[in-house]
């Protein structure tokens, strides 16, 4: 267990709607989690232990009562997930208009920025977290169309690796993962053609599980791994 | 509403608050002219933040209201030469919380 005081740790995950933090949220309720989830939308997961708020992550003042809200009910937070983000374009830089760029930049960066924020207040208080947000492989590739995309996600790196230095004396570690393919919700609307160029371009040529991702979000928040901080882990890899 | 004492009292339980985890070594009374921020300051940079995230709670269950203490919405304080005041803090939560 996270905390041995409590029968239950207590995970947050952004984006519980669909996708990765859909699966994650399933994943950790199963494993004797309580999970607080929230997404732009309603969500499918009834599980008991899962509490659902409707939270725009780019809105500041609705993350800032949403965590609130969650520690009212918790009392502290124990691992904090940063999943939600958008992929909704693949234009060229030269086509990308500001408003798409926007949307990366609120969702992506502005989004895990006031989630990770408002959480690591809490264990602050408490001298005791992980966090763990999420990158891509796209920032290794390189890939033409993901200019917008990818810069944000390196954003979520660097703003995780300086929050890991800014924390790490209260007993918190900051993580980043950077899975490779996945099949989401996202991914499926890639044609054939485009997800098999992808897969070639990493040294594991497969697509990365839910359960995969999991186990390194698992070892990110073991109570064994606080002096692990400021890491990036990048599955399927890309040399 | 927060008067400018009960903020000052707020900040003293926060700091008492960090005292007993071990934070603050020294015995710290707040007052009016104490400083958070800057130059002089008892804090380092993770207690300033500890502080102020301690006393937002604070702060807001007091009041049994959520409260945010937005630092660049203080009066006085310039997040470019880094000074904060007890009392420029309390007469902000006294401000905020009307």
């Amino acid at each position: 267990m996270l905390d041995d005081h409590k029968q239950q740790p207590v995970m947050v995950i952004t984006g519980t709607s669909k996708g990765l933090g859909y699966g994650i949220a399933n994943y950790y309720l199963f494993n004797g989690f309580c999970v607080a989830g929230c997404s732009r939308g309603v969500s499918a997961i009834t599980h008991e232990n899962y509490q659902h708020a409707q939270v725009d992550v780019s809105d500041e003042r609705q993350v800032q009562e949403w965590v609130r809200q969650i520690k009212r009910k918790n009392g502290s937070i124990d691992v904090l997930v940063c999943s939600a983000g958008v992929l909704n374009s693949f234009l060229h830089m030269a086509l990308t208009p500001g408003s798409l760029l926007q949307s990366f930049l609120n969702t992506n960066i502005a989004g895990t920025f006031y989630v990770c924020r408002e959480v690591a207040k809490t264990m602050l208080l408490k001298r005791s977290g992980s966090i763990i947000t999420i990158s891509s492989i796209m920032t290794q590739l390189h890939e033409q169309g993901t200019s917008a995309y990818s810069a944000s996600k390196s954003a979520i790196t660097e703003m995780t690796k300086v929050l890991a230095k800014e924390v790490a004396p209260m007993n918190i570690n900051c993580n980043v993962i950077a899975p490779s393919f996945m099949h989401t919700d996202a991914t499926d609307s890639f044609s054939d053609q485009y997800s098999v160029a992808l897969l070639e371009k990493q040294t594991i040529k497969r697509a990365v599980t839910i359960e995969e991702v999991c186990n390194i979000i698992s070892f990110f928040a073991a109570p064994e791994s606080r002096c692990v901080t400021g890491q990036v882990i990048h599955m399927g890899l890309v040399c | 509403m927060i008067a400018i004492n009960k903020a000052l009292k707020l900040m003293q339980d926060s700091v008492n608050s960090m005292q007993r985890s071990g934070m603050i070594k020294e015995l710290i009374v707040v007052s009016s002219d104490t400083v958070i921020l800057g130059k002089g300051s008892f804090l380092d940079s993770l207690g300033f933040v500890t502080f102020i995230s301690d006393l937002e709670e604070r702060v807001s269950a007091d009041t049994g209201k959520d409260h945010y203490l937005i630092l660049t919405d203080i009066q006085d304080a310039n997040s470019y030469q880094a000074f904060l005041s007890a009392g420029a803090l309390a007469a902000y939560i006294e401000k905020i919380t009307v």
